[in-house]
């Protein structure tokens, strides 16, 4: 039974868990930094980065506290060390490597898009690969096929916005606040989803993905064309000036033109390879539609889903604890010169 | 029978040179000097566990533990203080923060009244440090933090009672042309040692849960938000 301490701080969310063998969750805290950049309707790196460092401390003992454990009850440590925020992820590998060494543990690095793969299992059954995994976030929209807990291959990805960022952007654009997942759901749901004809970029054969034609294309259909450029740019039309009707009717129209592009590639993948099932994590697989619209794809290819829940959607550490595990399970480990990276080659 | 004295460290890494010191149980000073952490990879925990390997000491025998806490860059600062925060709490040790000003100026070796140390220089302001005191006794005269922003309009003012001036290369040009003798900084962590050795021995120590790095100014992404909406 291998206890490993997750750490997890690659974006606008402070986090420590600790998972056994893993897949069980035996604590998992996670502190936001959300009120701390709603105000910029995005995270600013800098303040993130000095979040971290007043959080990760309390953040940790609170998992330990939670878990009823000693830091020498640990077996490992974990901590997401790409991709992200560099200043963010610092933080966090900084704390790792020092509890690691420290406590004469071992210390390995996860990755951040990988563990959003591995979260499915949290809680659950063991992953039968080869799997499909798709992962959908603020930061990253993904598809990979995943062989093993160690390799996994990316078949596809965003080639410019996240699926998750358009949605910040749209909530943006509507007003709806933030963060914009959550905030256009919502607006959504009262909303009309043919009312406004909006783009799924064609990328020809490939998995891949775009969704900043969809967020100009809102833009346009909710204000108007443009005149002028740069800072001079103005709209015919402000967004105060749709009804509270015309505004869900954007939402619904925008979210389910993202989740077409998602549910399009996914059936392309499905029919492509050959897999065990889908594995789907990220904070934009919280999304309810999206969540029936994954589950109707795999009904159709007779495939069993395997979605996050809720709890495990969102950047948390309990994912990296439970990928750590699983790759400390395999024999990997990192030294003390383990490096944080803010992008990772496909 | 030999007299054992407790092990402490020093972490200096909040600028471009810095490095990591030991006290070793037979009383000597282990140094390794490094230039600044990357965004790419930091150099300080290899350099602590080689450190502490070679000396053989054991990290469960540390005593103390000493960081800088800046100003400074920002990716140096904060693997520091990471560290120094986890160190802190795992081992259940005592932590000591230390302004980089002071570490300058005890580094600094000439007898000097009081030096004025300028750090973290940026858009014609920086932080001003002033030191007084002998080597091996020097202390802060500004507030906890040991230094306020000036402008540098306000800067020859603020240096007036200074005898000597430690500034780097950031030294905004319009704070040029003061008549004191100025040297480069020195961040040893031979000083930081010293000096956390003695904060050790007076009580001036930190809760991990409230060490943090001294920051001259809000992000400058907050700075430019407010400058619009203004």
């Amino acid at each position: 039974m291998a206890l490993i301490l997750g750490i997890e701080s690659s974006c606008d969310e402070t986090a420590a868990a600790v998972v056994r063998d893993g897949r069980h969750v035996i604590s998992n805290v996670v502190a936001t930094q959300h009120e701390l950049h709603e105000r910029y309707s995005g995270v600013v790196p800098e303040i993130a980065s000095r979040a971290h460092l007043e959080r990760i401390l309390p953040v940790i003992q609170e998992s330990l506290r939670t878990a009823s454990l000693d830091l020498s009850d640990i077996d490992g440590i974990a901590v997401g060390h790409e991709p992200g925020l560099i200043g963010s992820l610092l933080v966090g590998l900084g704390a790792a490597k020092a509890l690691a060494w420290s406590i004469s543990r071992p210390l390995v690095g996860v990755n951040h898009v990988h563990a959003h793969l591995w979260s499915p299992c949290l809680d659950g059954e063991p992953i039968t690969f080869p799997a499909l995994g798709l992962v959908a976030s603020g930061g990253h929209t993904a598809l990979y096929l995943m062989r093993d807990p160690v390799d996994m291959s990316m078949i596809g990805s965003t080639i410019d916005d996240a699926v998750g960022e358009a949605f910040d952007k749209a909530a943006t654009i509507l007003e709806a606040g933030y963060p914009g997942g959550p905030a256009i759901e919502s607006l959504a749901s009262g909303g009309h989803e043919k009312a406004l004809k909006l783009p799924v970029a064609r990328l020809g054969d490939n998995l891949n993905f775009s969704y900043s034609g969809l967020k100009t294309a809102l833009l346009y259909a909710v204000r108007g064309r443009p005149e002028g450029r740069g800072k001079a740019v103005t709209y015919p039309r402000a967004v105060s000036e749709l009804s509270s009707q015309e505004r869900s009717d954007a939402a619904a129209s925008f979210q389910a033109a993202a989740i077409a592009a998602l549910i399009r590639n996914i059936n392309r993948a499905l029919d492509q390879h050959e897999v065990t099932c889908l594995l789907a994590g990220g904070g934009v697989t919280a999304n309810s539609s999206l969540r029936r619209e994954l589950a109707k794809i795999c009904q159709s290819h007779d495939r069993p889903l395997r979605l996050a829940e809720p709890a495990y959607c969102v950047d948390n550490a309990a994912m990296i604890a439970g990928l750590g595990g699983a790759l400390l399970e395999t024999g990997m480990q990192h030294d003390m010169d383990l490096a944080a990276a803010a992008r990772v080659a496909r | 029978m030999t007299h054992v004295v407790p092990a402490v460290l020093a972490m200096e890494v909040s600028q471009r040179t810095g490095g990591v010191a030991l006290r070793c149980p037979d009383g000597s000073i282990m140094v390794e000097r490094l230039t600044s952490s990357t965004r790419r990879g930091d150099a300080l925990m290899p350099a602590v566990e080689s450190l502490l390997k070679e000396a053989n000491v054991s990290p469960a025998s540390l005593s103390g533990v000493g960081v800088s806490s800046g100003p400074g860059g920002f990716t140096g600062l904060r693997i520091g203080i990471a560290a120094a925060k986890m160190l802190g709490w795992a081992l259940e040790i005592p932590v000591v923060s230390v302004p980089t000003a002071l570490i300058a100026a005890e580094a600094d070796t000439v007898a000097q009244p009081v030096f004025a140390v300028a750090l973290a220089g940026k858009d014609d302001t920086c932080w001003l440090s002033l030191v007084e005191g002998e080597p091996g006794h020097r202390s802060l005269l500004d507030g906890p933090d040991g230094g306020r922003l000036v402008e540098a309009d306000a800067f020859h003012a603020a240096v007036a009672g200074a005898t000597c001036l430690l500034a780097d290369e950031h030294l905004p040009d319009a704070m040029a042309g003061h008549a004191l003798p100025c040297r480069p900084p020195d961040f040893d962590p031979r000083s930081l040692l010293e000096i956390t050795e003695r904060f050790l021995a007076e009580g001036n120590v930190v809760d991990p849960l409230e060490l943090l790095p001294i920051y001259p100014r809000d992000p400058e992404a907050v700075r430019l938000w407010d400058a619009r909406e203004q």
